[in-house]
């Protein structure tokens, strides 16, 4: 088996992204789950670049005839998936503005009519929001 | 009961002035939701006498709606209303639209313009059904006029609203609200006002197309 500069620099960045996530999850800021599922990610990156037969082999399983296509394909899926994660996360923050707007839009009303009694809680939709959002309600994927 | 009227304006200057006129004789108040418009739509709005809540910038059909049911509930509202700044719904029609709901016999009601086979042009049925469709597919109540901004809710029903999307998808949120509170839907029918103005302001393909891709989003997000 031939050793090609390439696989070096993949092996070095994999090195480098295990030992982020270890110590990111020793942080406390990724949860297991999501750990196991990045490492496994980066290791596998590593165990194809050194045996890229491993791909092949994969290939052949799921019936995609060459290693490399099996990689694209995993790697195009992944973008997609990426693009989905990014769609829904935009929209999650539209809606938070759409709550900021809201709020300032209620609280000036409620000064503006000094004379009504029940002047609208202006906060509380966002107060509602980051309380669900604490209980992840509004965590998707 | 005290009904208040909830009108969403998004730079509807030419029309806003004379839709709040229209409905003070049918509404104790009448709220516009100035969508952070750019034009003189809320200066207009509030010289015809209405209560002017104005988004600091535009944030959409579904936000504006929003907005205006928080107002009109701390106004204690007892029957709310959402109706149209673009001059094509009758201020009359909003009398007819919260009599079931004044004598308790509905929780909501949704004014319907397909109903009468008059005045709507074929592009805009075909549009409205594969509306109606898609709510239908999605979230399982089918109402023949599901786009429909003319509404009304008794304050018990709008308190449970739980209203998230922001634009045009808020339509068919509506509806899978009325599924899923279990609310009791009169389909009243009414006659819409199409006017040059009021067709060219409609949402176009792509909107439409956006609209119906966010709302199948939203549905496979939801648990
Ligand atoms: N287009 C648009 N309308 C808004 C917005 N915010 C509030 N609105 C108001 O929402 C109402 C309905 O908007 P239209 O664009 O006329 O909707 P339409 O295509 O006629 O829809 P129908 O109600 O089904 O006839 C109007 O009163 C608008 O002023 C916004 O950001 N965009």
């Amino acid at each position: 088996m031939s050793n090609h500069p390439i696989q070096f620099f993949i092996l070095a960045f994999v090195g480098f992204a295990v030992s982020r996530v270890v110590s990111r999850y020793r942080e406390g800021k990724l949860q297991t789950a999501p750990m196991i599922g990045w490492a496994a990610f980066w290791l596998a990156t590593g165990v194809v670049s050194l045996l890229p037969q491993v791909a092949t082999v994969f290939a052949r399983i799921v019936g995609v005839g060459r290693g490399v296509d099996a990689v694209m394909y995993v790697a195009i899926l992944g973008l997609f998936y990426g693009l989905f994660r990014m769609f829904v996360r935009v929209e999650q923050l539209e809606h938070q503005l759409t709550l900021i707007v809201r709020a300032m839009a209620l609280k000036d009303r409620a000064g503006r009519s000094k004379q009504e009694p029940t002047a609208p809680d202006a906060g509380a939709p966002i107060k509602a929001y980051a309380e669900q959002e604490s209980r992840g309600h509004h965590r998707v994927l | 009961m005290r009904r208040v009227v909830v009108v969403p304006a998004y730079n509807e200057e030419r029309t806003v002035g004379d839709v709040v006129r229209s409905l003070i004789r049918f509404a104790d108040r009448v709220i516009v939701v100035d969508d952070g418009s750019t034009d003189g739509s809320a200066a207009l709005a509030a010289a015809a006498g209405a209560d002017v809540v104005s988004h600091l910038m535009n944030r959409g059909l579904g936000a504006a709606l929003g907005t205006g049911i928080s107002a009109a509930l701390a106004d204690n509202a007892d029957i709310i209303v959402t109706f149209d700044a673009d001059g094509q719904h009758r201020a009359e029609d909003v009398a007819r639209l919260v009599a079931p709901l004044e004598a308790g016999a509905a929780d909501a009601a949704i004014g319907c313009r397909t109903l009468e086979r008059n005045g709507m042009p074929v592009s805009r049925r075909t549009a409205n059904w594969i509306g109606n469709a898609l709510t239908a597919a999605l979230f399982g109540t089918w109402v023949s006029d599901s786009q429909s901004g003319l509404r009304a809710f008794t304050r018990a029903a709008a308190e449970r609203l739980d209203l998230t999307t922001d634009r045009m998808e808020v339509s068919s949120e509506i509806i899978r609200e009325v599924g899923r509170l279990g609310l009791r839907l009169a389909e009243v029918s009414i006659r819409p006002i199409y006017t040059d103005y009021s067709l060219s302001k409609g949402q176009g393909f792509v909107v439409g197309l956006k609209t119906a891709g966010r709302l199948v989003v939203k549905r496979v997000l939801q648990k």
